[in-house]
């Protein structure tokens, strides 16, 4: 189970996608949001903010659709069977290596890193599970890899 | 058009121990409601305010990429644009709720020429009015050198 690939999925990077991420996080950096400002910095033009990667392919095509509590997608399909009340994100460990461009085609690839059990201070008992995605681009490159924690509960 | 001044952060100009800038952030449901959309998060706990009462919360609770992005602007802020975010790490320890006053901030833990690369690496964390502390993480950055 460990290091198994869970999943590929490819998403395109929109510009729109890249303005209304921005804008709702409260960040108005013109490099995610001014062309002609962008041009003239060394990237060009226009990039994602780092974490916008994030975002990408969160309904992939079969996923669950969200249900009256909202929930679906990615979060529902990776929930592993067991009986357990609560899926937290526990954190993220990200490393960027490429800008990430609007037009950009993005292939995440994503491994079961590690599954232990430990038990909390004041949570009790509770799964530690680390998914490792690699995002790709058009191009081949490696743009960044993120090692994202859940808690499970 | 904006025309922001391209402010550079050198290599040099940094110590260890030096604080980063502040960035402060006063979420309200709107904007929980907007991260929620963008990130494609639509769970009710952060738009509901009956149903995140009934799952025993005070309020709504804003996503916890509205965080993870608060470390991401402090840094990538600070360093300009041409500074390069490297690594970013950060973990939750607590919820952020509308009406929080929330400030991220960190300082310098290690300054090194790494693999031919001046390399910065810092301590990050966001706390709430209460002085709690929300997020913890880390980020590493490359800058220039005059």
């Amino acid at each position: 189970m460990i290091g198994q690939e869970m999943e590929s999925v490819t998403d395109a990077v929109e510009r729109g996608a890249i303005r209304r991420y921005a804008q709702a996080m409260g960040n108005a950096d013109p490099l995610y949001l001014e062309e002609e400002y962008a041009r003239r910095t060394r990237y060009g033009g226009i990039i994602a903010p780092p974490l916008f990667l994030g975002t990408l392919a969160a309904y992939p095509r079969g996923y669950p659709e969200p249900g009256e509590d909202g929930i679906g997608g990615r979060t529902a399909a990776e929930q592993v069977d067991l009986p357990l009340k609560r899926v937290v994100v526990g954190g993220q460990e990200w490393e960027f290596f490429e800008p990430v461009r609007p037009g950009d085609r993005i292939t995440i690839t994503s491994r079961l890193a590690e599954l232990r059990e430990t038990v909390g201070r004041e949570s009790g008992p509770m799964i530690v599970n680390v998914k490792e995605s690699t995002y790709t681009n058009q191009a081949g490159q490696v743009v960044a890899i993120c090692r994202h924690t859940r808690l499970l509960r | 058009m904006t025309h922001r001044p391209m402010n550079v952060l050198y290599f040099g100009d940094i110590a260890v121990g030096q604080p980063l800038p502040t960035l402060v952030k006063c979420p309200d449901i709107v904007q929980s409601m907007r991260v929620g959309a963008v990130t494609e998060n639509f769970h009710r706990v952060h738009w509901d305010r009956e149903f995140a009462r009934h799952d025993g919360l005070p309020d709504v609770i804003l996503g916890t990429a509205f965080l993870s992005n608060m470390l991401s602007q402090l840094v990538t802020d600070w360093i300009g644009v041409e500074g390069t975010l490297r690594k970013l790490a950060y973990r939750f320890r607590g919820y952020a709720h509308p009406g929080d006053s929330l400030t991220a901030t960190g300082a310098v833990v290690a300054t090194e020429v790494r693999d031919g690369q001046p390399t910065v690496e810092c301590q990050l964390w966001i706390a709430n009015q209460h002085g709690t502390r929300l997020t913890e993480g880390s980020a590493t950055v490359v800058l220039p050198v005059r």
